[in-house]
């Protein structure tokens, strides 16, 4: 297997020493930077396959930095910040970067983004492999020929219903549904008092594919309309 | 500081004068000979006259001592006498010689054919410009002469010869008349210097000087006045700088001013100026040798220049405080008519507008009434035109009001449309309409800085929102990092892995209080972002129960859940909402007693949906249900579970931020929880 660099910026070195403890155990190589300057430098001067970036740092800012860094590369860029609103996020995304964990974070779930950020950019190749019947919103991809899901390249095992509903949401991207018309367009009878059954159904689906089910990136909850599968992440 | 009269006025001010001064003497000078000019020839003056019976007068004496001569050698008086007599009159004789004078003469008999003295030649008689008679009888004595006086002139002065014939005819002996033809050469230039020379001269001096004069009085009389011209430009141009300083008799009152010089030329221009005149009138009657007459034209200058000084004086003052905009203020009429006007608008402006306009509207209909009254008389015309007057007047203002009005109200509306910052243009504004508008934008501008203050506060709550957010977060998340890092690590000693238990506990606990009291501070200020859709509340529950049933039947609890039929739509944010509902069933999920039921209902009433949560409470309440809604306050009076107690703070905030009602109450050991939220189409 090879040796991923990953690239650690924060202005907080605590944060920084723990991180680098979390990733050298899973068998990364590390990088320490604690402003934008030195993640820049950082960046010019070794190969690095992921970068973990804070946004208030002093010198340039996370923003900022993934700004410039994204005129020459594409690495991953995963923003880790305790700014939490929707637009720091958004504006975040614009930018360039490619996912966004907010403090105080689980170093598990900052571990499985990280995989599953080094899966994409490395063996999937950042491009699109649009087949037939392959069906792709961010790292879920369902083979409707294979009747297959990955996420990020693993394969998961869904339930019949589980795979129906996600079929559904998947081949509409951004569309809510409601739970009466999922019951339908799955089960195919009319639907009363059925809408625990879909609720129940989605949460099982969301632990399956979601990195943090208490956090949904893709399979979304619009709370009172219904479900969706959003086009890109975080949105 | 005085004000002081600058370089270039003094110095146009003393050229004016001089000029005026030049001009007084040069028209002086034109008056005194102004009488020469008029008269046709020299010889046709008074003073000419004068001189001739003067001389007329000596032959007439001369006559006489001839005559006396004669009868003196004839009547053989004593030798003294006589000579006397043959000296007086050579001496007369010389007088009236040629050489000494131009006076000619000749001495005849009544009937013209006796010549009986002649003192000019025939060349001379010719030349004499016109010829005066005189009729000499030897009569009685004339009282107070002394030797000669036989004779008494009868006639005087120039007549013509057929009045000499009628004379001598109605004097009787002939034989006692003598009869003087005289005159004086018409240009007596080269020759004897006597009286007649001298007034030839002064005659002809004066009327070749009249012309001259007078075009010098014009000329100088006009360059003064472009002086003065040029003084009042540059006073007037001086008086409108801006730093102008006015000097002390351009700041009193006009009217004393004014009435001073003016007091100065009216003494110069009705008094002084014709008693100069008559005196050099009178002047050309008296002869020569008055002191006053070279005087003349001096005082006549110095009077020019006073009366143009002060002309040019008043013109300048009037001129200054016209361009200086101080007419108004530094008269007193100005001032009595502004403290007039004042109180005529105070009389008006005490008076209510709606007795104003009943007083006009009666005048108006007085001024018909007498309009028509005088319909057949002569002040009709006046009448009408007054009338026409006084209503175009109503009407002006009336269009002057309702424009103000109109501008008032288009100011009001864009001012109560949200632009705050909109001034209304109260320029020419009837005074009351100009103090409403005033009042409006008085009004914008306090709403526009009240705006701008809640406006700032309330970016700065939402600054220190995220930044204490921020500061809070940080630290928080090393310590949560290393307890894990810590949980990692191999521990031999029991009480580290107990105390590293209760570090793990507590700093989770510490994220959920952090992040909890985030949103707190966010909903109940409002800094949150609210979405109000329509939204299934039957849809959301459902979705609500995926996510919690589980859970609740992990504590022992049953959901009871009660809808009603079809869909319920509130209008309301879906995550919001979803909060509240999460709050409320976790709340459940931590405080229910196991083994019970928790009941979850749906009602729509009026316009309004209600969603009610029950359960049974594990511990007694004790504590009433407003507090129970305060921050930090728990069920639990100990505070040793989980929990941070801003939940139903929380849950509150969120519906009142989408309009809705939050009630608790609880009665024994059941708790209720009643969220309202109005209905959406």
């Amino acid at each position: 297997m090879t040796l991923y660099t990953i690239l650690i910026c924060d202005d907080d070195r605590d944060i920084v020493s723990a991180l680098e403890i979390y990733l050298t155990s899973e068998g990364y190589r590390t990088l320490a930077a604690y402003d934008g300057e030195q993640a820049i430098r950082a960046v010019h001067e070794n190969e690095v396959h992921l970068i973990l970036m804070d946004v208030m740092m002093p010198e340039m800012d996370g923003i900022r930095a993934t700004a410039k860094l994204r005129e020459e590369s594409n690495v991953p860029i995963i923003l880790l910040t305790a700014k939490s609103e929707d637009t720091d996020k958004i504006l975040g995304l614009n930018i360039g970067a490619d996912d966004y964990i907010t403090k105080p974070f689980n170093p598990m779930e900052v571990l499985a983004r990280v995989k599953s950020q080094l899966r994409r950019y490395t063996s999937l190749g950042g491009a699109d492999r649009k087949e037939e019947g392959l069906l792709t919103v961010g790292p879920v991809s369902l083979d409707d020929n294979a009747k297959q899901v990955t996420v990020d390249g693993e394969p998961v095992s869904l339930t019949p219903i589980e795979y129906n509903i996600l079929r559904l949401l998947i081949s509409h991207p951004g569309q809510v549904f409601s739970s009466a018309q999922i019951y339908e367009e799955v089960w195919n009878d009319p639907a009363y008092g059925s809408e625990n059954t879909v609720a129940v159904h989605i949460r099982h689906l969301r632990e399956k594919i979601e990195i943090n089910p208490a956090e949904p990136r893709y399979l979304k909850v619009v709370w009172g309309l219904g479900y969706k599968i959003e086009k890109e992440a975080g949105r | 500081m005085r004000a002081k009269l600058r370089l270039t006025e003094r110095i146009t001010a003393l050229v004016m004068a001089l000029l005026f001064c030049l001009s007084g003497v040069f028209a002086g000078n034109a008056l005194m000979a102004r009488p020469y000019w008029n008269s046709p020839s020299w010889q046709e003056t008074i003073r000419f006259e004068n001189l001739l019976h003067s001389y007329i007068d000596r032959t007439r004496i001369l006559l006489s001592s001839c005559v006396q001569l004669q009868k003196a050698r004839e009547e053989s008086t004593s030798y003294v006498e006589r000579q006397q007599l043959e000296n007086s009159v050579k001496d007369q004789l010389k007088e009236l010689s040629p050489e000494q004078t131009w006076f000619r003469f000749e001495i005849k008999s009544a009937d013209g054919k006796t010549s009986y003295y002649r003192n000019a030649n025939t060349d001379e008689a010719m030349a004499v410009q016109n010829i005066y008679y005189a009729i000499f009888r030897k009569g009685d004595r004339v009282p107070g002469e002394g030797i000669g006086s036989d004779y008494n002139i009868n006639q005087h002065g120039r007549v013509d010869p057929d009045e000499i014939e009628e004379e001598i005819e109605l004097s009787g002996d002939p034989s006692n008349l003598y009869v003087i033809e005289c005159g004086v050469a018409a240009k007596p230039v080269s020759g004897p210097r006597d009286l007649f020379s001298q007034l030839y001269q002064t005659d002809l001096r004066n009327r070749q000087g009249y012309p001259k004069w007078m075009s010098e009085t014009m000329f100088f009389l006009s360059a003064g006045g472009l002086c003065l011209l040029v003084l009042l430009v540059v006073s007037g141009r001086r008086a409108m700088e801006k730093d102008y300083a006015p000097l002390w008799i351009d700041r009193t009152w006009l009217e004393p001013v004014l009435l001073f010089f003016l007091l100065i030329e009216w003494v110069s221009i009705m008094w002084l100026l014709p008693w100069l005149v008559g005196q050099m009138k009178d002047f050309f009657l008296i002869p020569n040798d008055h002191w006053l007459p070279p005087l003349l034209p001096w005082c006549m200058g110095g009077l020019a220049v006073v009366t143009g000084v002060t002309g040019a004086a008043i013109l300048r003052t009037v001129v200054v405080r016209f361009c200086a905009h101080t007419i108004r203020t530094c008269t007193i009429v100005g001032c009595l008519l502004k403290k007039l006007g004042g109180l005529i608008r105070r009389c008006v402006s005490a008076i209510p507008l709606l007795w104003r306009g009943g007083v006009v509207l009666l005048v108006l209909l007085c001024l018909s009434i007498a309009m028509l009254r005088s319909l057949d008389s002569r002040i009709f015309i006046p009448m009408f035109l007054l009338w026409l007057a006084a209503h175009t007047g109503v009407l002006i203002w009336l269009c002057m009001w309702s424009i103000s009005f109109h501008r008032l109200k288009e100011g009001a509306k864009t001012i109560a449309a949200g632009n705050l910052n909109h001034q209304i243009d109260t320029g020419k504004m009837p005074r009351e309409l100009r103090e409403h508008g005033e009042t409006l934008n008085n009004i914008s501008q306090g709403l526009s800085s009240a705006v701008d203050e809640k406006t700032k506060s309330e970016r700065f709550k939402a600054e220190l929102i995220t930044n204490v957010s921020h500061d809070l977060k940080t630290p928080l998340t090393s310590i949560l990092n290393y307890v894990g890092l810590l949980k990692t690590t191999d521990q031999q000693d029991p009480r580290a892995l107990e105390y590293i238990e209760v570090l793990d506990r507590k700093s989770q606990r510490l994220k959920k209080l952090t992040e909890d009291l985030v949103e707190a501070s966010k909903a109940s200020t409002g800094v949150l972002s609210v979405r109000r859709e329509k939204i299934s509340l039957s849809q959301l529950l459902s979705q609500a129960m995926g996510e919690w049933e589980e859970k609740l039947n992990d504590c022992g609890l049953t959901v009871v859940t009660s809808l009603p039929e079809g869909e319920t739509w509130v209008s309301a944010d879906g995550r919001h909402l979803w909060r509240v509902i999460d709050n409320l069933l976790s709340n459940c999920c931590k405080y229910a007693m196991e083994g019970t039921r928790i009941y979850i209902d749906l009602s729509r009433s009026k316009g309004n949906v209600s969603l009610s949560v029950k359960n049974v409470s594990r511990e007694q309440l004790n504590i009433p249900p407003e507090r129970l809604m305060e921050r930090f306050v728990r069920g639990e009076a100990s505070r040793s579970t989980e929990g941070s107690g801003l939940g139903l703070s929380i849950a509150r905030s969120l519906t009142e931020l989408q309009g809705g009602t939050f009630e608790l109450s609880v009665d024994g050991d059941l708790f209720k929880a009643v969220v309202t939220l109005p209905q959406a189409g």
